[in-house]
């Protein structure tokens, strides 16, 4: 379906945590090719804001991958899916700021 | 609004006392047994919080503690991930909206614990695949280590409430919810076995050897683990995939597991009137399960000509009258504040939309069940070294036969070896728990012969036409040492 | 796609009852009795003939999956290994039912020929006409002993009204058995039921 006839009542999302939608998700694309000419998913993924929120890509990390694969072989180029993937760091989940703010206190064995 | 479900025809809900939460001012009742998310859900209410940026309405898409999208101001304390975290009486829950930086003001002092532990082996998730590999290394006497993210053991398991196929030893004829409890039961006789519910790992530290994992079994009451472990078996599962499509994070969208947990764990209908998409076995069983919960599915659909379901389990539902339309997919949920609505077309055989093929179905459920893919993240961030494989779902870890990854010492089993059964998972778990064990001098007979047994019956598995992929994808990832 | 999607081109509003009929065809889960036949599931004619108990398998795949093998008490049910499909030895089987109980897949019918004919004459007018089919049923409202039930084939056409004749529950297997009376012209069609209650 084509969007250009039908207009949606809501957008489409890629990152809940983030807000991004498809169509910024393209934009943010076409943006890096023009710019910066670099084509990994660290990059895209600082640019975009997908990949970078509370759930840390669970959810969105294979659209990032999709979207970005295909992206770039419609201009003919072909991406290793090793380089897909995003360096990973802890924290793997949320944790409240007064966990390691006490670090410190009362460890015990 | 009651949507509990009090009348099932193969499950009974262990609810517990009964409690009351507050929302937004509201009396609500809930169980203790109950998560937040779950009591919410039970009063009909869809809607967590707002979005970041665009400030849309929100709801849980995966109820397991992966997606983030249900949290909430729980007495005081912004970002609580509800769906986790168990219910408590008076507790006053409050939407929020997620970006806006909160202070937070908590209406009990926060109580932060450090625990230093050291192990033979620490076993990282609890589903089949866990829980079988922690249960071959205690009964060798290793001391274990067992984490889980979510509240109750079993993973997966619990939300299954069809039959198992596969043979005798893979509890074939069994449904799901009672092959988790009996492991549950069983793991928790023995001694030498140290269980952390509602821990999630969240670091590893190469250079100490330590997984730090950060445990909060009730609101505002944490701890921090810091376990050492001589192996690790990680068996982290899987995450849901989902669709882009206009309307997909509309409150009711939700992954299949969310709407499986929440009638089958909880007993709470999600929604009356609901659209399942995917067809595979996941999507099928679904629909069964929803109609069980007294849900009408109003259509089961598939991008793809041929269902890749068991045709069994296909076959069951199409003659309860759900129809299973393949060749069909979503175009736009629809709604306001939560989904009213889904628009589906049918595609050609290159997936082009065929035109008029526009159907309208009002529901307030839209259920993804396209496909899962491993979680790895933990892998990744202890340094396995990963690679794409399709016939497994996605990014795997490199491994032996004796399920070993690239680092020396941490085993992997399960669904993070790569998307399949709850049965092959819990041979993976026998096999990583025993070659971990092993490796650290442990030794018995009837190990030996358990390993060489599942190793033999995984392979025989994977010689049914269905899983000839897996099979091919294993060879791709699999290294000796 | 279409330029003329407007006001004129808004998707049709469409209920399941719009959508059953499409694709009957074994790509969307869908078996007929004609695949059935082709798969050699269905006993020859002079077994049926014969009037013993007869289990239907809708079981077409080399899935691994040995319940029924496991569980059947002659040795009916043959499979070399767990990927088989079963097979039955017609002869072997004495209707004991508790394949049809122990399947995953809820995909086992029994169905006893000439059941009312054997059975059931002098009891009640209809008998001679009257077979009996064991469905396994695994939805609420459980059918009731003597209920009226609408018996259903294998994409939910309606084929006629059955009468639960018994009701089996084993803990064993949880699974309900539901032993419905239908005309035998329906028997081997059938293998879905609903109970017809006032409150439903």
């Amino acid at each position: 379906m084509s969007s250009e006839t039908h207009r949606f009542e809501h957008p489409a999302i890629v990152c809940r945590c983030m807000d991004v939608t498809l169509e910024e998700m393209i934009q943010t694309f076409n943006a890096m090719v023009k710019f910066l000419g670099s084509f990994d998913a660290d990059t895209y993924r600082r640019m975009s804001g997908a990949v970078t929120g509370f759930c840390q890509g669970r959810g969105c990390l294979q659209h990032l991958q999709r979207i970005l694969s295909g992206e770039l072989r419609k201009i003919g180029v072909q991406l290793d899916p090793e380089k897909l993937v995003p360096k990973r760091r802890p924290p793997l989940q949320p944790v409240p700021f007064a966990v390691f703010a006490r670090l410190e206190e009362g460890e015990k064995q | 609004m009651d949507r509990r479900i009090y009348e099932h025809p193969v499950l009974k809900f262990d609810r517990g006392r009964r409690v009351r939460i507050i929302f937004e001012g509201r009396e609500i009742p809930a169980y203790e047994n109950e998560t937040i998310a779950a009591a919410l859900y039970a009063a009909g209410i869809v809607h967590f919080n707002y979005s970041g940026r665009l400030k849309r309405p929100r709801g849980p898409f995966c109820m397991i503690g992966k997606c983030s999208q249900c949290m909430m101001r729980v007495n005081g304390i912004p970002h609580v991930r509800t769906c986790i975290t168990l219910v408590e009486d008076g507790m006053v829950v409050e939407r929020e909206d997620v970006h806006d930086a909160e202070l937070p003001t908590p209406t009990k002092k926060m109580k932060v614990e450090y625990v230093t532990k050291d192990y033979d082996i620490v076993v990282v998730g609890a589903g089949p695949a866990g829980l079988s590999a922690a249960m071959q290394a205690a009964k060798l006497g290793a001391k274990v280590a067992l984490l889980d993210q979510n509240p109750f053991l079993g993973g997966q398991l619990i939300k299954q409430t069809h039959k198992f196929f596969g043979t005798k030893d893979s509890y074939a004829g069994t449904r799901g919810v009672e092959i988790a409890k009996m492991l549950v039961d069983e793991i928790k006789d023995y001694e030498n076995v140290d269980i952390y519910p509602s821990a999630q790992a969240i670091g590893y530290y190469r250079r100490e050897g330590v997984l730090v994992a950060f445990q909060s079994r009730r609101l505002a009451e944490y701890r921090v683990l810091k376990l050492r472990g001589k192996r690790y078996v990680v068996a982290t599962g899987a995450m849901e995939r989902s669709l882009v499509f206009p309307g997909n994070d509309l409150p009711g969208v939700m992954g299949a597991g969310a709407a499986q947990t929440l009638m089958n764990v909880f007993g709470i209908r999600p929604a009356d009137e609901v659209l399942i998409i995917g067809a595979g076995n996941v999507g099928v069983i679904i629909a069964y399960q929803a109609a069980q919960a007294g849900i009408k599915v109003k259509a089961v659909i598939d991008i793809l000509p041929k269902t890749a379901a068991y045709l069994v389990h296909a076959s069951k539902i199409r003659r309860m009258g759900i129809p299973v339309l393949m060749r069909h997919t979503i175009r736009e949920a629809y709604g306001k504040g939560k989904v009213e609505g889904a628009v589906i077309y049918e595609v050609d055989e290159k997936f082009r939309p065929v035109p008029g093929s526009e159907k309208d179905l009002a529901v307030d459920g839209v259920w993804m069940a396209v496909g899962l893919t491993p979680s790895v993240e933990l892998l990744e961030l202890m340094g396995a070294k990963i690679k794409f494989v399709r016939e497994l779902g996605g990014y795997v870890p490199l491994r032996t036969q004796y399920l070993e990854t690239t680092l020396d010492g941490v085993y992997v089993a399960g669904d993070a070896t790569g998307i399949e059964e709850a049965s092959t998972a819990m041979m993976e778990g026998k096999i990583a728990g025993i070659s971990a064990a092993f490796s650290l001098g442990y030794k018995a007979d009837w190990a030996e012969k358990e390993r060489a047994h599942a190793m033999k019956w995984l392979d025989e598995f994977r010689s049914s036409p269905h899983y000839a992929r897996i099979k091919e994808g294993v060879q791709k990832v699999l290294i000796q040492k | 796609m279409s330029s003329g999607e407007g006001k004129e081109g808004k998707p049709k509003k469409v209920e399941p009852e719009d959508l059953l009929e499409m694709q009957k065809e074994l790509n969307a889960g869908y078996i007929s009795l004609e695949d059935l036949r082709r798969a050699g599931n269905l006993p020859p004619d002079e077994i049926v003939e014969k009037g013993i108990p007869v289990p239907v398998f809708d079981c077409l795949e080399n899935i691994p999956c040995t319940p029924c093998h496991d569980v059947c008490p002659t040795g009916a049910v043959v499979m070399e290994t767990m990927n088989d499909k079963p097979k039955v030895i017609w002869e072997k089987c004495t209707g004991c039912t508790l394949c049809a109980q122990a399947c995953p897949g809820l995909a086992i019918t029994i169905v006893y020929p000439k059941f009312g004919e054997k059975r059931l004459k002098g009891k009640r007018p209809d008998a001679e006409k009257l077979w009996l089919v064991s469905i396994p049923y695994e939805m609420l409202p459980i059918p009731k002993k003597g209920e009226k039930v609408k018996v259903y084939d294998r994409g939910h056409r309606y084929l006629c009204d059955g009468e639960v004749y018994t009701v089996i529950k084993s803990p064993r297997f949880g699974t309900v058995l539901v032993n419905v009376l239908v005309p035998g012209e329906c028997a081997f069609e059938a293998k879905y039921v609903e109970v017809m209650r006032d409150e439903q």
